[in-house]
């Protein structure tokens, strides 16, 4: 028996003297390998982990010599090692949270910026076309006014009224002769503008000095200009169908483009209004920055015809300028590569006269419509 | 008259050191703080060894500093990350409640749009 247990002693004794037996402190480091995590820490630090590693096997190193000391210091390394590896996984996670969180905020910010150009543009519409319904309601007043006081002949209408009237009866009669021209652009024929045409013709016979006295005729020139405004209206809209003009989602991207170009965009009844100060001071020349933001905008939206107008002031000199700078304009456009058959200048008066230097160049791209 | 020469054993215990000190001086500190201390604690442990003509210990006291330097360098890394990730986060719900308010507008603006032209249809 006793020598049994003298066996016994002496096999456990070579056992711990070979390393049969594990030391506390390398079995809580390799608890430490072993964890959960390390695995994903080896993939985000394999820097670290291969440090960690090699101190674990110096550790291993140092223990088989029995030198405690080193066995301690490479102890620790491996586990600042393996920590500083799960760490940075930790880290990377961190990352990739944050890189999600920025692209999500920035996805936000784009439909938030989407949403509130498209929000501006309703409200600028509405604004517009509430504005165009007080005009019409006003207009209708004058004109029954006016057609009231006719009858009574040798009366005359209070100067107010005879001056509102003959202002809205002007404004309407441009108003027609802007939307003929858009719709002759866009191909409308001389048949089909006949009828408008006729009406300012009735127009303009009825602001002149009458056979019958020296009041012109101002009912008769207000109803003449109306109808011939909605003539055109419906010349151009003809025009447009024909043409196959671009849906609402090419007008959007024709003032979105416009904008990011620099130069300003308006949606009107003629079609999309692009505006730029194409001139600097008394330059004859168009500005070159204008021209290409304006070739841009062209060429991305080619369909149709373009009319190409200059503001000026109501004067002959300031239309003359506002037509020569215009045709101007219209030659840079084609050297810049625009083709000339797009383009047209006016013949007629300024578009939006103005008491000032004509500077300020309006494209209207005809075919481009609200629907 | 010569600059001091710096042993390899001196060169490595001021590189330490200077990390150290570049560390502890970064954001995210507060995190590392333990790290930090352990890294002291092993140079200090260095230049004790060396002092006493312990080579082969104090190189392996440098070792431990370098680890404890990697890892308080990885800690305040961590720091930095996470207030940048909740910076990022704030910022992403700001931007999420703009977009549902800008969203909110356009329907207002799209339903005022719509009634006028219905009124208009109507007017004369």
């Amino acid at each position: 028996m006793n020598r049994a247990l003298r066996l016994a002693c002496a096999v456990c004794a070579l056992l711990l003297a070979c390393g049969g037996a594990e030391h506390p402190a390398t079995r809580l480091l390799a608890d430490r390998f072993a964890a959960p995590g390390v695995a994903r820490a080896r993939r985000a630090a394999p820097d670290l982990v291969a440090a960690a590693e090699q101190a674990r096997s110096t550790a291993e190193a140092a223990r088989a010599r029995g030198d405690t000391d080193a066995e301690r210091d490479a102890t620790t390394c491996a586990r600042l090692y393996l920590e500083a590896a799960l760490i940075e996984a930790r880290r990377a996670d961190e990352e990739r949270a944050r890189a999600a969180a920025e692209r999500a905020a920035q996805a936000a910010n784009e439909a938030a910026h989407n949403d509130e150009t498209a929000r501006l543009d309703i409200e600028e519409t509405t604004t517009r076309r509430a504005a165009a319904l007080v005009a019409e309601t006003e207009l209708a007043r004058a004109l029954a006014r006016a057609q009231a006081s006719e009858p009574r002949r040798g009366a005359r209408l209070p100067s107010g009224d005879v001056e509102d009237a003959r202002t809205a009866a002007r404004a309407l009669a441009r108003r027609a002769r802007l939307l003929l021209a858009a719709a002759v652009a866009l191909g409308a024929t001389e048949a089909e503008t006949r009828p408008a045409e006729a009406q300012l013709t009735a127009y303009q016979a009825a602001l002149a000095p009458h056979a019958r006295g020296a009041e012109p005729q101002i009912a008769d020139a207000l109803a003449a200009a109306d109808a011939a405004r909605r003539a055109a209206e419906r010349v151009l809209g003809a025009a447009r169908a024909r043409l196959g003009a671009p849906g609402p989602e090419a007008v959007a991207a024709l003032v979105e483009t416009a904008r990011i170009a620099g130069v300003t965009a308006q949606l009107g009844e003629r079609g999309v209004i692009v505006y730029a100060e194409a001139f600097r001071g008394t330059a004859s020349a168009p500005d070159a920055r204008a021209v290409g933001a304006l070739a841009t905008v062209l060429r991305s939206h080619p369909t149709g015809p373009v009319l190409v107008e200059l503001e000026g002031s109501r004067d002959a000199a300031g239309a003359r300028l506002a037509r020569t700078r215009a045709t101007r304009l219209v030659q840079a456009l084609t050297a810049a590569g625009i083709p000339a058959s797009r383009l047209t200048a006016p013949t007629m008066e300024p578009a939006a006269p103005l008491d000032g230097v004509a500077a300020r160049a309006a494209l209207v791209f005809s075919a481009y419509a609200a629907r | 008259m010569r600059p001091p020469t710096l042993s390899r054993e001196e060169s490595a215990e001021a590189d330490a050191a200077a990390e150290l000190a570049e560390i502890a001086a970064a954001p995210g500190l507060e995190s590392a703080a333990g790290a930090l201390l352990q890294a002291r604690e092993a140079l200090a442990r260095a230049r004790s060894r060396r002092l006493d003509g312990d080579t082969s210990g104090a190189a392996r006291a440098l070792t431990v500093t370098r680890a404890a330097l990697e890892l308080a360098g990885r800690q305040a890394a961590l720091a930095r990350e996470r207030t940048a990730a909740a910076a990022a986060g704030r910022a992403r719900e700001v931007a999420v409640a703009r977009a549902a308010a800008a969203r909110e507008a356009l329907a207002v603006a799209q339903r005022v749009r719509d009634g006028a032209a219905r009124d208009g249809a109507g007017a004369p």
